[in-house]
């Protein structure tokens, strides 16, 4: 089977202000990674947009579900999303993200490792979602808990991003320095950069990236050169949800089969598993970060 | 009664100082607090029995336990601070910390621009008070205490982005420099910036409410330690969870969250003047994120048509 995900139990490179790289911490199979990215994203793109051509102009637009029109460069400039993977009708895609999110939970217990506090700002996470960036596209510098609001102009009505503490994410592809390595499968530029911190990651394939969702770790992804960069993107998150605002999130206990599907899901046995995994790497049960696992600590 | 327009220093991991940002009378100021402390931990705690009334523990507002012996070892939140006999003098230093608060804020966020699509309202400030032998351990803002089903009321420090405290007393090297207000100890730590503030009267410090900024508070001693601390966040009201957000400006000491509705043409008139003359392309990356653009089809197409 080609739908396996290893992992690699490496140790992480703290970066600075809270970035902790973990390098090659997953292994995959590349092609059918970026298959299967390339076909949902794409499925997802065609759901959502029919090209068409602007009548008063003549130039090739999209034109969305609700009728609207938008610049094709416009559109392409910006990462596409495959948000919907986890609700894939095949057994073996769930298997394949599944081993993606035991992977990055294990990686999340070495994190805490080093920043034990963000340990109690998590209730529940956001499963992955796939991103692409074509050829030209990128992502303005923004933080990922905020939601692009401004007063009396705009209220967002879906502020799920704001809950997040802290960001994963896992690299499907190489960026590399030339055209003569791109192979089909690699890209060009994309490098993750953190403008305040000053912390350029050039993405490798199986990379495992964590960093806090707060502004002080604002990042941007440059423009992709040449290539197709894909990506896995999830949080880590906490507040009792507010559905108003399009915050839901699954009980596994009280609905294991939903959560199945739901991209936000509570985490009930993190304390139980991240204790066992701090025994296990040889922090006793005074350790700080084992401490802080217990109820009331202050 | 004055402040000043400092520069902020920013001391790593978004943690800024503001030096001297504003006066502090502190022989106003001073015994007006402390008188009403004592008041302030009855407040703060409530005091959980057994069934033969033998008490068992304390719980604060926050809901988080403490042995009752404890209590005098935990700072006091002095939430109400403004009465019908209070003089003018005190009202209009807590009204200028409120506006020192807002003006170091828009400073602020030309370091982390980022930062201002986040800022939806703030929560008006209260009196920290650390007596004798006080301390708080290590924890960030936006900890309230979750377990796995137990689900807090309040969760206002959730929604928390960035926080601000004034100083109000100095936190001094040896007994012998004790003259009147002063204390030892009550050194704020944040371990995960790796950096250390003793406190100035007058002072000012911003820093991010996540866990990176996680703090505590070395022990204070010889002398009591007071600060003024508000909150800046983002989020719709949950009411059921203790977020409600409040329309209208109300006067400093009356608790509450408020709408910040000119927060980002203030940050727009702040940076067009602070940095007239600067090359154009520093003033554009300081106003990029008072645009909206980087999440959404349209709002690329009407930069592009801009």
């Amino acid at each position: 089977m080609n739908n396996y995900v290893t992992y690699n139990d490496v140790e992480g490179e703290d970066l600075g202000g809270g970035v902790v790289l973990f390098r090659s911490a997953i292994n995959f199979d590349a092609d059918y990674a970026f298959d299967l990215c390339d076909e949902i994203v794409s499925r997802e793109k065609a759901a959502m947009y029919t090209l068409g051509i602007d009548p008063e102009t003549g130039e090739e637009i999209y034109i969305n579900r609700s009728g609207y029109f938008f610049g094709k460069d416009s559109i392409d400039s910006m990462p596409g999303r495959g948000s919907a993977a986890h609700r894939d009708p095949r057994e073996e895609v769930i298997h394949f993200l599944n081993g993606l999110e035991a992977s990055r939970d294990k990686y999340l217990f070495k994190y805490l490792e080093a920043y034990p506090l963000a340990f109690k700002c998590i209730w529940w996470k956001v499963k992955g979602h796939i991103v692409a960036y074509k050829k030209n596209a990128y992502l303005g510098s923004h933080s990922d808990i905020s939601t692009d609001y401004i007063y009396g102009v705009w209220t967002p009505t879906d502020q799920l991003a704001m809950r997040s503490t802290v960001t994963a994410l896992i690299y499907f592809n190489d960026s590399v320095d030339s055209a003569e390595e791109l192979n089909g499968k690699n890209f060009t530029g994309g490098h993750h950069y953190f403008n305040y911190l000053d912390i350029t990651h050039v993405p490798k394939k199986g990379d495992v990236i964590f960093f806090p969702a707060s502004y002080t770790a604002g990042h941007e992804v440059k423009v992709v050169e040449d290539g197709m960069r894909f990506s896995y993107l999830g949080w880590y998150s906490q507040g009792t949800p507010n559905i108003e605002v399009k915050e839901s999130v699954t009980d596994p206990l009280a609905d294991p089969e939903l959560s199945q599907f739901s991209t936000n899901v509570y985490m009930p046995t993190l304390a139980e598993d991240y204790r066992k995994h701090l025994l296990d790497r040889g922090y006793d049960e005074f350790s700080k970060q084992y401490m802080i696992t217990m109820s009331s600590y202050k | 009664m004055n402040n000043h327009l400092v520069e902020p220093e920013h001391l790593g991991g978004g943690i800024v100082l503001f030096r001297n940002a504003i006066n502090v009378d502190q022989d106003l100021v001073i015994p007006y607090i402390a008188a009403l402390k004592e008041k302030a931990v009855k407040e703060d705690y409530k005091i959980i029995y057994d069934e033969d009334n033998n008490p068992l523990y304390a719980i604060n507002r926050s809901g988080h336990r403490y042995a009752v012996e404890d209590i005098h070892k935990s700072s006091s939140h002095i939430m109400n601070f403004i009465y019908e006999d209070t003089s003018q003098d005190v009202i209009d230093f807590f009204e200028l910390c409120e506006k020192t608060f807002y003006q170091s804020l828009l400073k602020y966020a030309t370091l982390f621009p980022m930062l201002i699509p986040s800022l939806w309202w703030r929560t008006q400030g209260h009196i920290l008070a650390y007596g004798p032998e006080s301390s708080m351990g290590l924890h960030s803002d936006n900890d309230v205490n979750y377990q796995p089903g137990f689900e807090p009321d309040l969760q206002l420090a959730i929604r928390s982005v960035v926080g601000s405290i004034i100083y109000f007393n100095d936190s001094v090297h040896e007994a012998s420099d004790i003259i009147k207000h002063e204390y030892l100890g009550g050194e704020i730590e944040f371990p995960y910036a790796n950096v250390v503030y003793k406190p100035k009267s007058g002072d000012l410090i911003m820093f991010p409410s996540n866990f990176m900024a996680a703090h505590n508070i070395k022990p204070c001693h010889d002398g009591s330690r007071y600060a003024y601390i508000g909150y800046y966040s983002q989020g719709s009201a949950q009411p059921e969870r203790g977020i409600n957000i409040i329309a209208d400006e109300f006067p400093a000491g009356k608790q509450g969250q408020i709408w910040m509705p000119n927060v980002v043409k203030d940050y727009v008139d702040y940076v067009k003047e602070r940095y007239s003359g600067s090359n154009e392309e520093k003033i554009n990356e300081l106003l990029r994120p008072t645009k909206r653009s980087y999440n959404s089809a349209n709002t690329l197409k009407e930069l592009t048509n801009e």
